[in-house]
């Protein structure tokens, strides 16, 4: 998806106008004229007058661009839907991964994102048990690192 | 001395040389794959990195990143596709020699002039960070102020092709460093009450996010991929031919790591940007530019090692004074930061055997690079036969379990995917994400010395000026901003 670069600079100005209304209200530092609000309005000013050239720049252009082109894989609903699977996996885990724990969460998640790539069913099975299996032996094991358990707290080793 | 031969002795650890050995295999394998880039390598290693001694660690990224940059080129010499962006400049010219029947000869050149520009590249490296790191220990804020706005300016007007989209990113980048405590007065900017985001945003995971996530997507809503197909699948002696070229053109070998290092050790220029220009001057010096094009080695040559070359050069201003020098640096200064080796002059005076022993580490990599590469090259047909529909997964299992072990936190893992999404569609739209990383990383540094520069100037302006180099780095900075205006003035035509 790519948006008119005159589009783009419109909503970087209005991000750029409420950046500007929220850290007004930082505090100042007492007696210093460097307070935690001049960087962020520093950037917010420089985003504004970045964007007045890019919608300048997209006035100017001919022939004019559309707002919004729509690339070749929105069209294909199986790859629209590819893609929110490889989101929505990762956000399923995100948001699971501590009730259910490493060894549910994320072999399910990863079995969705490798039929979303198109890997059959059997050999998505297999992945997705055996890399799964194999990241926890390098992180938890090697590493240390506290994947968590969830569910099978009981069986943890 | 005492400290050369310890980090002799760090070096020649077990572990170190194990370690050196599987981020080798590891990077060339990465880099090889079309799609996956070196600086998704280095993504995807530092968590693994996280959990070792600051050697190891650093070990693994320098031999990573120079393995994959040298592979990045096989693919471009057998099916027309980059590797790693900094094959791009050379993929035509050595695809066209291997149609015509000259593949060992390409790939050959790719291998033995990567590891000598990173050789070359490393010797500059070695002898100029030492010497930079003595005058820059007398610098005070001044100077580190107009050295990373120096830096900042740099990644907007050389490592993009679109200054405008690339300010705006940079300054995106800047925005982001400012979330959290870590500012002048400690207040909490853009939590939104959330404890998670008090430390400010994880840059691990918002590296893994816009580098490797993102080329996941990418990969997803590929449309009709066919399938690869080697222009050639057997080779006779790659070696065979290469003392020739040495001595054909010793110049441009020189020249092509010079200008490497030179452009590597520039803030926000990396290996790609070096092979391009580096191409480009061959062409301009060659006895024969009307070759170029048509399947002629000079300009792989040359920018083969330039690229190389650029590797070490962006570790110059990376351990001087921990400003990157491309965006593979950008992730290894925070490695360095983690393992308590804070880049800065200091560097040199603290634990010198350290960083000697990763210049040890940078020699042994290039060196290392010419029987690995020979082997990955005479193995290509089978790393090509992982079948990337399942390697994708695997690559986003990683990230997401490689996020979380940082802090421990889920919440990483979603700093992750929203930085995946939102470089996915900053890249559709034109949006550079070197600038933006550049700017994440600097960020907290050049608040910190703006705000303590402009206290000690007490409101005066020229304060900045004072200093002899504070007063040359800011002309020079002043400058290269006003070149693009003064460009357009020269360039218009007189009535």
């Amino acid at each position: 998806m790519k948006l008119n670069d005159g589009l783009v600079g419109l909503l970087l100005i209005a991000f750029s106008l409420v950046l500007l209304v929220h850290v007004s209200a930082f505090p100042d530092m007492p007696g210093q004229n460097f307070g935690p609000s001049v960087l962020p309005s520093l950037v917010a000013v420089g985003l504004i007058l970045c964007s007045l050239v890019l919608i300048v720049r997209a006035l100017r252009a001919s022939p004019r661009h559309p707002l919004v082109e729509w690339d070749a894989w929105v069209t294909s609903p199986r790859l629209v839907f590819a893609f929110l699977a490889v989101i929505g996996a990762v956000a399923f885990y995100i948001a699971f991964s501590e009730t259910l724990g490493y060894l549910v969460a994320a072999p399910l998640s990863l079995l969705v994102v490798l039929r979303a790539c198109g890997v059959r069913w059997i050999a998505a099975l297999a992945l997705a048990v055996l890399v799964s299996l194999a990241i926890h032996h390098v992180f938890y094991t090697l590493l240390k690192v506290a994947l968590p358990w969830g569910l099978l707290i009981e069986y943890a080793w | 001395m005492e400290s050369i031969a310890l980090a002799f002795s760090l070096v020649a650890d077990p572990y170190v040389l194990g370690v050196i050995l599987a981020s080798s295999l590891f990077g060339l394998f990465v880099g090889a794959i079309p799609g996956l880039t070196a600086t998704m390598a280095t993504a995807l290693l530092v968590p693994v990195t996280f959990f070792m001694p600051s050697v190891p660690a650093v070990a693994a990224i320098v031999s990573c990143t120079a393995m994959a940059i040298f592979s990045g080129d096989i693919p471009g010499a057998l099916l027309r596709m980059p590797g790693t962006p900094a094959s791009a400049a050379y993929t035509d010219e050595a695809y066209r020699m291997t149609r015509k029947g000259q593949a060992e000869l390409v790939l050959g050149a790719g291998l033995v002039f990567s590891a000598i520009g990173g050789l070359l590249g490393t010797l500059v490296l070695v002898t100029a960070a030492p010497a930079l790191a003595e005058v820059a220990l007398n610098f005070s804020s001044f100077e580190y102020f107009w050295l990373v706005l120096l830096g900042l300016t740099c990644a907007v007007f050389i490592a993009s092709d679109r200054p405008l989209k690339g300010f705006v990113s940079l300054l995106l980048g800047l925005l982001l460093a400012t979330i959290g405590l870590n500012n002048p007065a400690a207040h909490p900017r853009f939590t939104f009450g959330s404890d998670d985001l008090l430390g400010g945003i994880s840059f691990i995971p918002l590296m893994v996010g816009m580098f490797a996530v993102s080329e996941v997507l990418r990969f997803v809503v590929s449309t009709g991929e066919s399938r690869l197909t080697l222009a050639q699948e057997r080779f006779g002696n790659v070696f065979a031919g290469q003392w020739a070229l040495i001595r054909r053109y010793p110049l441009a070998i020189f020249r092509g790591s010079a200008v490497g290092t030179a452009i590597g050790a520039l803030p926000g220029a990396g290996a790609d940007i070096a092979a391009w220009i580096s191409y480009a001057i061959s062409k301009r010096f060659s006895k024969t530019p009307e070759k170029f094009g048509t399947g002629h080695v000079e300009g792989v040559v040359e920018s083969g090692a330039a690229n190389n070359g650029a590797l070490s050069g962006a570790w110059i201003p990376a351990l001087v004074f921990g400003i990157p020098g491309d965006s593979i640096t950008a992730i290894a200064i925070g490695v360095l930061y983690m393992k308590g080796m804070n880049p800065g002059p200091a560097i040199f005076l603290n634990n010198p055997e350290n960083i000697y022993a990763v210049f040890i580490v940078f020699f042994l990599a290039n060196l290392l690079m010419l029987p690995l590469g020979l082997l990955a090259i005479r193995l290509y047909k089978q790393i090509l036969r992982v079948p990337r529909q399942a390697l994708m997964p695997v690559i986003l299992a990683f990230c997401m379990v490689g996020s979380f072990a940082i802090n421990n936190t889920a919440f990483d893992i979603g700093v992750m995917l929203v930085a995946g999404v939102a470089a996915f569609f900053m890249e559709r739209n034109g949006f550079p994400i070197a600038p933006l990383i550049l700017g994440v990383v600097l960020g907290s540094m050049f608040e910190e010395n703006f705000a303590t520069s402009l206290i000690k100037a007490e409101g005066s302006w020229l304060a900045f000026f004072e200093r002899p180099i504070a007063g040359a780095l800011g002309v020079f900075t002043i400058l290269v901003w006003l070149s693009p205006f003064a460009l357009r003035i020269l360039r218009r035509p007189r009535p």
